[in-house]
């Protein structure tokens, strides 16, 4: 019968994993996907309020990027409606979480300005964002469709559209 | 059914945000008296996202006693798409559609029509689409409706504006509806969230009216006009009574505007001061706000360095905020006088019994 090796209590791989700490931590830092909506921007007061909403169960990101690609615009089935929270944030950090350097070009460049209306699908924590991808199009398509099934539905005084 | 002539504006305190319920004189139906009421905003912040419903639940349960009489929900209108403007609303939809009779759904839907595209809204549009009895209706402003001898007008958005929603990047607060609501010689501004842009539109829109009359010999006799007689320098936006617009920030009100405007009795949709988070504490209502207030109505300049508390405004109810005061009830009479609002002050005890009581005790 072979020799039990003894276990080094002091090796670091086979402990960690089984400290409660670690265990808690992992649960922190867990990734989930996200859709960022900018409710409220307040430059003024370097503030900006977000509406954010996780995915429904079983959607993933590659999923998403499918979805999206193939009907060009979102659902409301894709996101967990019942766990949507407000969050106020100061508008600098969520600029850097996003990745969005305002000192480049002088800061004036259009493409980097966040703006009201906006809409992020988030892959990532609270305080990291892994992938951030720009969504406005496809929430604008879903915004536009319903809008217009509402008015042609419920009978509004006129069905003229707003330019795009 | 507990009767009702007067009009009523209930400032519900919701918080930060607007939650505005109209109580139109009662109306009657197949020979039976109605409760006859709108509603404009459902907002807050949580943890009060539920108080609208449960404010409306308690003044129907008030009204009602108990009878079968019925109720007319004229409208509700979201003045903008907003957070703190519509996060209770379907709560309400949900509630007023639960009860199985179609009936009581509101009956139409105002709405500004700029496309917002937060899952929030989109899921009250949802609603509406699944509800196609609830009319759906873009409000722009001069539109009208009466309710009896009750008559609300939208101010804003005006067409301009609207038409650049999309492509000239209109900011959703100048998208606000704004609506005056009159009775006789009483008259009523709930100003959403409007900001400079929308104010300008709605002096532009609603101009000064002066009815001036000259005497029947002016041409052949008077060619200077010497004897012309101004009968009346009162302006189309003159109103006795202001929900102030954006809870009291500066880039809502204007001393222009104001000074058209002229109301005896405003109301501020604001929270504590200290609840504020980060930079906008102290700027709800605003300081610059304050003092413009203080100064149209004192007719007092102040000193540069002046800046009147609340405390200082709220002499005789003239100046009312939710935070101090609570849900705030101005009543309209027959005769258009606008008294001094009853302050339900809900604060701590969010019980709507106690409420109720207070309705009864106070109105």
């Amino acid at each position: 019968m072979p020799k039990k090796r003894r276990k080094n209590p002091f090796d670091p791989i086979k402990i960690a994993p089984a400290l409660p700490v670690n265990n808690f931590k992992s649960k922190v830092t867990a990734m989930n996907l996200y859709r960022y909506a900018i409710d409220r921007l307040d430059q003024e007061n370097n503030l900006v309020r977000l509406e954010i909403v996780p995915a429904a169960q079983g959607m993933t990101l590659e999923r998403l990027k499918k979805l999206s690609a193939k009907n060009k615009a979102e659902s409301l089935d894709w996101w967990d409606l019942s766990k949507s929270r407000m969050k106020e944030k100061t508008l600098s950090k969520f600029e850097k979480q996003l990745g969005i350097d305002r000192s480049a070009n002088g800061g004036t460049d259009e493409q980097f300005q966040l703006a009201e209306n906006m809409v992020f699908w988030i892959y990532g924590t609270h305080e990291v964002f892994e992938v951030v991808i720009s969504a406005t199009g496809p929430a604008r398509a879903l915004t536009k469709k319903l809008y217009m099934q509402v008015l042609k539905s419920g009978g509004g005084e006129d069905s003229q559209e707003s330019p795009e | 059914m507990k009767r009702n002539n007067e009009l009523r504006l209930h400032i519900v305190n919701v918080g930060h945000g607007d939650s505005i319920l109209v109580e139109f004189p009662d109306c009657t139906a197949n020979g039976l008296a109605k409760v006859r009421f709108g509603l404009v905003d459902a907002g807050g912040e949580a943890p009060a996202t539920k108080k609208t419903l449960n404010y409306l639940k308690a003044f129907l349960d008030y009204r009602l006693e108990g009878d079968d009489n019925g109720y007319i929900f004229e409208f509700i209108c979201l003045t903008h798409p907003h957070h703190d403007h519509y996060v209770g609303m379907l709560d309400v939809l949900e509630f007023f559609s639960g009860t199985g009779n179609e009936d009581d759904l509101p009956r139409q839907f105002w709405d500004c029509g700029f496309r917002y595209n937060t899952l929030g809204y989109l899921n009250i549009l949802n609603f509406l689409y699944s509800h196609p009895r609830i009319q759906f209706m873009r409000i722009t402003a001069g539109t009208e409706f009466h309710y009896d001898d009750v008559e609300v007008v939208a101010l804003a958005p005006s067409m301009d504006l609207r038409n650049r929603y999309d492509t000239y990047g209109v900011e959703l607060n100048n998208a606000s509806i704004v609506l005056r609501i009159t009775r006789s010689k009483g008259v009523a501004v709930l100003a959403g969230d409007a900001h400079f842009d929308s104010w300008g539109k709605i002096c532009e829109e609603f101009p000064r009216k002066k009815h001036m009359i000259y005497p029947p010999d002016a041409k052949t006799k008077d060619p200077g006009h010497q004897r012309l007689v101004f009968t009346s320098l009162e302006d189309q936006l003159n109103c006795q009574f202001l929900k102030v617009a954006h809870h009291g920030s500066k880039n809502g009100t204007t001393y222009e505007y104001l000074d058209k405007l002229r109301p005896n009795r405003f109301a501020i949709t604001c929270k504590e001061d200290r609840l504020y988070k980060n930079s906008w504490q102290g700027k709800f209502p605003h300081p610059i706000t304050r003092r413009i207030i203080s100064e149209v109505t004192k007719h007092t300049m102040l000193g540069p360095d002046v800046i009147p508390t609340l405390a200082d405004l709220n002499q005789g109810h003239k100046v009312c905020d939710s935070a101090t005061h609570g849900s705030l009830v101005y009543t309209i009479t027959k005769g258009g006088r606008v008294n001094a609002p009853a302050c339900l002050n809900d604060k701590v005890n969010e019980g709507f019994n106690a409420l109720k009581t207070k309705l009864d005790a106070e109105l």
